[in-house]
């Protein structure tokens, strides 16, 4: 015990000056800590959402809830993230039975995260009595087990975006069906426009690919929702038909393509088409982007751009949609509120401006909506209220279900046709590969699938 | 009075006696010791050991996000996963990014120590600005670099289709982008390399060097004799922390290419984030990231042997 009576400093003499500053710094903290507390607002309800491609409609939804909040005596916040992010938090939230009130969930969110969703019947009932009904889509994405798990609020469908001037320029027509794409697209690519479907790990591949694949007759699963059919000869179609189109009329780089970068090609000026929902016109529009003309003049993008029901296949017109609904979580603190929330958010007048607000980009799935004026304001929208009947998600003849959401999260779908386009897989082998992921995604499954 | 004064005094000493007996007490080592490392043992084990015990339960159940109840499945997650082509691929990939990775890192570490080792001026400078990628936060830079090498604009495939050396499908081809996540981590991690054998190349006594140029020995010689043996200690500490970090890498495989294209470039951390916490499959997302923990048991124990080895004859 030298130290005790040496000149440098004790242990004791150490811990206790420690243990003072400590106390002392703790103390500043909280004096400051207690200020900003005083200033930080209380929250009482909250809603996570994914980052919506026109912000406007994330602006619009936030003026609706500091409205709601303000009717209520509360304060009600949405907290908006990017999309390819959503999953993980969501199951961060789920795991820890906490988190957000409300969410946005679309897809086979609403079959995985059943448990977790409080039942909407009868608020599904009251709105869907006060808006003429839903379509069907709304219902198929939303009903599990014969309870209403979120309200249907909207699908995003895939039209083909197309470069009218090119097509005209070549002397050709806009593409009514996958065969005439590959004409047309191929003609395109020899003029140094290719076209662009992504063939790589992306939300978008994975939609395209399904519409294609049920275009041409085929599909993956079952209308039971559990029979996996990926071993078919349309299968078999679907993929030579891609390899060609890879091969004949896409850029090569579509394999590694994000959901943003077709927005970006077809932006550019060196995309001739590609297949998406309306935003990669809106930010043309809101960049006032310019793009150079076969005869070397520069116009404004959305002069040359338009939206065009998808093409049709040997088995028809198919596409895929996404589908985005309102849920309510069974940690919520106050669920009789959260309801009221989403009545708020369904009343004539917010819901319409909501669809304004978003430009169309988002459909409405309660039939009262379906001939919003929105899309009359813009030629260039006229496909939309004629894509619903062609639009379905994921999974399709099957419903979405949790397995479903797997396979689009593995990108089983696009790494299936990419592995064909590229050479690396015949089509036999490239079907067996995704067949056993997809019966290994299914395996294990305990219940039925009753809707 | 003095019975009453002296009791007092007894009670006091008894008291100080209590008090000297608690703190002799409490001051023994091991307690001591124990309270000292009671915090951090209380944060390895909330934090390390309670998620790495759910991790193997969750492994061996069937457990989906939000479950509320699992079952027990035994090995069946483990044994689907072998079974599955791009696990296979995924623990191939594993071990060459890391493989190729920590090796252009020790190559190009001893190169760039040397270089910084030399007398030059802006040699502060020089130094501060070698560590950048290692300080500049992986999100950020990694999303530089996914710019860089964007399928359609990449600046690089610009410079280089200028220069003559022609364009290349940096994320579009498989090999291209399990290269490019390669060399990104290369460039990520090469400061941490340098850095720290730069720091055994300045402990090295250059008596050594002016010893073996008495003995006309050659640059080689002198670096293969004198610099490489006394540099191992150090080479060893920082391989087994790059080994480890990059085995266990994550960011730059998802930013960049998110484990595509086709799924050639998943690593275990970033399959197990796509089927545990994207698709919601725990119990395989689990056992995917546990094939991790033997390897990495393995790449512990050879090279903390080394050192024990190291130490002895030292």
């Amino acid at each position: 015990m030298s130290s005790k009576s040496g000149k440098g400093l004790s242990r004791r003499k150490f811990l206790a000056t420690s243990a003072g500053a400590a106390a002392g710094l703790y103390g500043l903290s909280m004096l400051g800590g207690s200020s900003a507390y005083a200033k930080k607002k209380r929250v009482d309800l909250t809603m996570l959402n994914w980052n919506h491609f026109v912000p406007k409609s994330d602006e619009k939804l936030r003026e609706q809830f500091a409205a709601f909040g303000k009717s209520k005596g509360i304060v009600a916040r949405l907290d908006t993230i990017a999309h390819l992010q959503l999953a993980a938090k969501k199951a961060a939230e789920a795991q820890a039975r906490a988190g957000h009130d409300t969410w946005g969930v679309g897809g086979g969110e609403v079959s995985l995260y059943e448990a977790q969703l409080e039942d909407l019947d009868d608020l599904a009932a009251e709105l869907g009595k006060e808006h003429g009904g839903y379509f069907q889509l709304g219902k198929e994405t939303s009903v599990v087990n014969n309870h209403w798990k979120a309200i249907p609020a909207y699908f995003i469908s895939f039209p083909l975006v197309a470069r009218t001037d090119l097509v005209a320029d070549i002397g050709e027509k806009i593409p009514d069906t996958w065969e005439d794409l590959l004409r047309v697209g191929a003609k395109l690519k020899k003029k140094g426009h290719p076209g662009g479907i992504q063939l790589g790990n992306s939300a978008d591949a994975n939609a395209i690919l399904q519409g294609i694949m049920w275009s041409y007759g085929a599909s993956w699963v079952a209308k039971d929702s559990e029979t996996i059919t990926v071993n078919s000869p349309e299968m078999v179609n679907a993929i030579e038909f891609v390899k060609e189109l890879y091969e004949k009329a896409l850029d090569p780089q579509v394999v590694a393509w994000d959901d943003a970068s077709n927005n970006r090609f077809i932006t550019s000026g060196k995309g001739s088409f590609i297949l998406n929902p309306i935003s990669a016109y809106k930010s043309a529009e809101r960049g006032n982007l310019k793009v150079k003309k076969l005869d070397g003049t520069v116009v404004p993008a959305i002069s040359v751009l338009n939206h065009f029901i998808p093409p049709k296949g040997p088995a028809g017109r198919h596409m895929y949609c996404y589908t985005g609904g309102y849920g309510v979580m069974s940690w919520a603190k106050d669920k009789g509120l959260a309801k009221d929330l989403l009545r708020f958010m369904f009343q004539k007048e917010n819901y319409d401006a909501h669809i304004w607000a978003s430009d169309g980009y988002n459909q409405p799935l309660l039939k009262a909506f379906a001939n919003h004026p929105v899309w009359g304001t813009n030629p260039k929208y006229a496909f939309a209220p004629k894509i619903g009947k062609y639009s379905h998600t994921q999974g399709w003849p099957g419903l979405p279900t949790k397995h479903s959401q797997v396979v689009n999260q593995l990108y089983v779908i696009p790494n299936m046709f990419a592995s064909v386009a590229t050479g690396k897989k015949t089509p036999k082998q490239a079907i067996a590969v995704m067949e056993k992921e997809i019966k290994d995604i299914f395996a294990g499954r305990k219940k039925k699938i009753t809707k | 009075m003095e019975d009453g004064a002296v009791a007092a005094e007894v009670t006091a000493v008894k008291k100080i006696s209590a008090w000297q007996s608690f703190r002799e007490k409490v001051e023994q080592e091991k307690i001591l010791g124990f309270i000292f490392i009671a915090p951090a043992l209380a944060v390895i084990v909330l934090l390390v050991a309670y998620p790495f015990v759910i991790a193997i339960s969750l492994s061996v159940s069937d457990a989906w996000v939000g479950s509320e109840k699992f079952t027990y499945v035994g090995l069946k997650n483990f044994a689907d996963m072998l079974g599955n082509e791009t696990f296979r691929r995924t623990v191939r990939n594993t071990f060459l990014f890391t493989g190729a990775s920590v090796g252009m890192k020790i190559v190009l570490g001893l190169v760039l120590a040397q270089l910084m080792h030399r007398a030059m001026r802006f040699r502060r400078i020089f130094r501060a600005v070698v560590l950048l990628p290692w300080v500049v936060p992986t999100a950020l830079s990694v999303l530089a670099w996914w710019w860089m090498l964007d399928p359609d604009y990449s600046v690089v495939n610009w410079t280089m289709s200028r220069l003559g050396l022609g364009e290349h499908w940096w994320l579009t081809d498989p090999r291209l982008a399990m290269l490019s996540v390669i060399i990104v981590n290369t460039w990520r991690g090469l400061p941490f390399f340098a850095i720290a054998i730069l720091a055994g190349l300045v402990s090295i006594p250059t008596e050594l060097y002016e010893a073996a140029d008495t003995d006309g020995a050659g640059r080689f010689k002198k670096f293969w004799h004198i610099t490489l043996p006394l540099l191992k200690p150090v080479l060893a500490i920082v391989i087994l922390f790059s080994t480890i970090f990059t085995f266990a890498d994550f960011n730059i495989v998802f930013i960049l290419t998110r484990g595509g294209p086709m799924n050639m470039t998943h690593l275990f951390s970033t399959l197990s984030f796509a089927y545990g916490l994207q698709g919601g499959n725990l119990g395989q997302g689990a056992a995917i990231s546990l094939f991790l923990f033997p390897i990495l048991v393995v790449v512990v124990f050879i090279q903390l042997r080394f050192f024990i080895r190291r130490d002895e004859i030292t």
